[in-house]
């Protein structure tokens, strides 16, 4: 097998960076796969396999790195886990979900903001559905009365004061927006990270999207 | 009918300190956004898995392998060290009814110390895991000192007895130097109590000192023991200790 050792990946502007293949995880080393990228499992040269068999009958194969030589322990854990659902409506299709890991029960407000407007979702358990073992507290729901949406103003003094405080950081280091818009992406990032820092923002997922957002907010400061 | 006492101590951990809100998503998770790197937040938790089942319990990981937890969770970020000392405080609970009944004990006149298992050398006030929670919690002020292996920590003025030094909880040597201690001060160890959920160092070196002992069940119930007293939570001590004139 010939074994990939390098990531490059080459900007608009010529510029490459790399890193080795190896730190890629295994979903992303599939996924390059899946491109062409590399062989199918390219990073999965002496590997160990595991044949697990349940008491039903059934039976999985999962598989596990070269360096394993024996199981050290096998335990089940209990326990109540509260995880956040928030799903959103779609204008074409099935609704997009996203799961909420962090503290979901404390989660106190959404701004829902998009190219055309905001709108503000203050969150409130209004409703309780039990289903055998487990027990759905509802925040908000679009689909029962007695959830309502904050007012539009609301939304609209909540942005407005983000994209204050957003100005005024820049304005303390001595940045213009536009200044900052005429950066290079790659360029804005540095500045990017100290603004959310200052901001308190942080990615739910990937740090990209906050990017995406603090350009998003210097380029659209009056969302309605 | 309440028991009278002069004097009460209280384990720390899984006593006091009720390490339930500990959860990875929240402590890894939240350094890891913290540090910009949200897409690192599940590789991290599973690193950090492996990393308890190579110790066998989060607690041995963070008390003796801090530097690993850096190194192999948070990649050598040096800055991951004191987020994630900052996180870990912020989502550590208290045991439950634990205010309420350290302000009814110091209303009453008892004395109260945390006497702990630290193993890390002590370092000024607030840098060990014992007297951050209590300084973050605000709870500082209803202590008169901590007593543990690394030195007795008096709260007052920061200052530290070393001649706890290398003495320990399970050997009961910790006990001994503690009964020489409240006997100088005219509190004899009946007239104390130990408040703590381990048998084999909050219980029976204790009970065999002489002091009352009160088994708090309320995170982890070890068990039947020869603990004079059980707890399921600390608004019971209201009622069993009163103080005695």
């Amino acid at each position: 097998m010939n074994a990939p050792k390098k990531l490059i990946v080459e900007y608009e502007d010529g510029t490459r960076q790399e890193a080795a293949f190896g730190r890629l995880s295994s979903a992303g080393q599939a996924e390059l796969s899946a491109l062409g990228l590399c062989e199918a499992g390219a990073a999965d040269a002496g590997k160990k396999y595991l044949l697990l068999e349940w008491k039903d009958g059934w039976k999985e194969i999962a598989a596990v790195g070269g360096r394993a030589v024996e199981i050290l322990r096998y335990y089940t854990i209990e326990r109540t886990e509260e995880i956040g659902r928030l799903s959103m409506e779609t204008a074409d299709g099935n609704p997009e979900l996203l799961f909420i890991k962090r503290l979901p029960g404390r989660l106190e407000s959404i701004l829902f903001i998009d190219g055309d407007g905001l709108q503000a979702y203050a969150l409130e358990e209004k409703a309780m559905v039990k289903e055998g073992g487990k027990t759905e507290h509802y925040f908000y729901d679009k689909k029962r009365s007695e959830f309502k949406m904050k007012e539009p103003t609301a939304a609209s003094a909540r942005y407005t004061a983000l994209v204050d405080s957003l100005k005024s950081t820049l304005e303390k280091k001595g940045i213009t927006v536009s200044g900052l818009l005429a950066m290079s992406k790659r360029d804005r990032i540095p500045i990017y990270k100290e603004i959310a820092r200052t901001l308190g923002l942080r990615g739910a997922e990937r740090e990209q999207d906050v990017y995406d957002f603090l350009t998003v907010a210097l380029e659209k400061p009056r969302n309605k | 009918m309440a028991i009278e006492l002069k004097w009460v101590g209280i384990d720390f951990g899984q006593c006091m300190m009720d390490p339930t809100g500990l959860r990875n998503h929240l402590v890894v998770g939240d350094v890891s956004k913290e540090m910009g790197e949200p897409e690192l937040v599940e590789e991290r938790i599973h690193k950090y898995r492996v990393l308890k089942e190579k110790y066998g319990s989060y607690s041995i990981v963070k008390e003796g392998h801090r530097d690993e937890i850096m190194s192999y969770v948070f990649d050598g970020r040096e800055e991951a060290r004191e987020i994630f000392s900052a996180k870990e405080q912020e989502h550590l609970l208290m045991g439950s009814g634990l205010e309420e009944a350290l302000r009814y004990l110091t209303a009453e006149g008892i004395h109260l110390s945390v006497v702990a298992e630290l193993k890390k050398t002590l370092g000024a006030m607030g840098t060990d895991i014992v007297t951050r929670f209590l300084q973050t919690k605000g709870l500082a002020r209803y202590f008169e000192d901590v007593v543990t292996p690394q030195g007795k920590i008096d709260l007052k003025d920061g200052s530290v007895d070393l001649s706890y030094k290398g003495k320990t909880k399970e050997q009961g040597t910790l006990y001994d130097e503690l009964v020489q201690s409240l006997l100088r001060r005219g509190i004899s160890p009946s007239d104390g109590a130990m408040v703590g959920d381990k048998i084999a160092t909050d219980i029976e070196p204790a009970k065999k000192r002489g002091f009352i002992t009160i088994q708090y069940t309320g995170y982890i119930d070890m068990g039947p023991s020869e603990a004079d007293y059980r707890i399921d939570n600390f608004f019971e001590l209201k009622d069993l200790i009163k103080k005695k004139v």
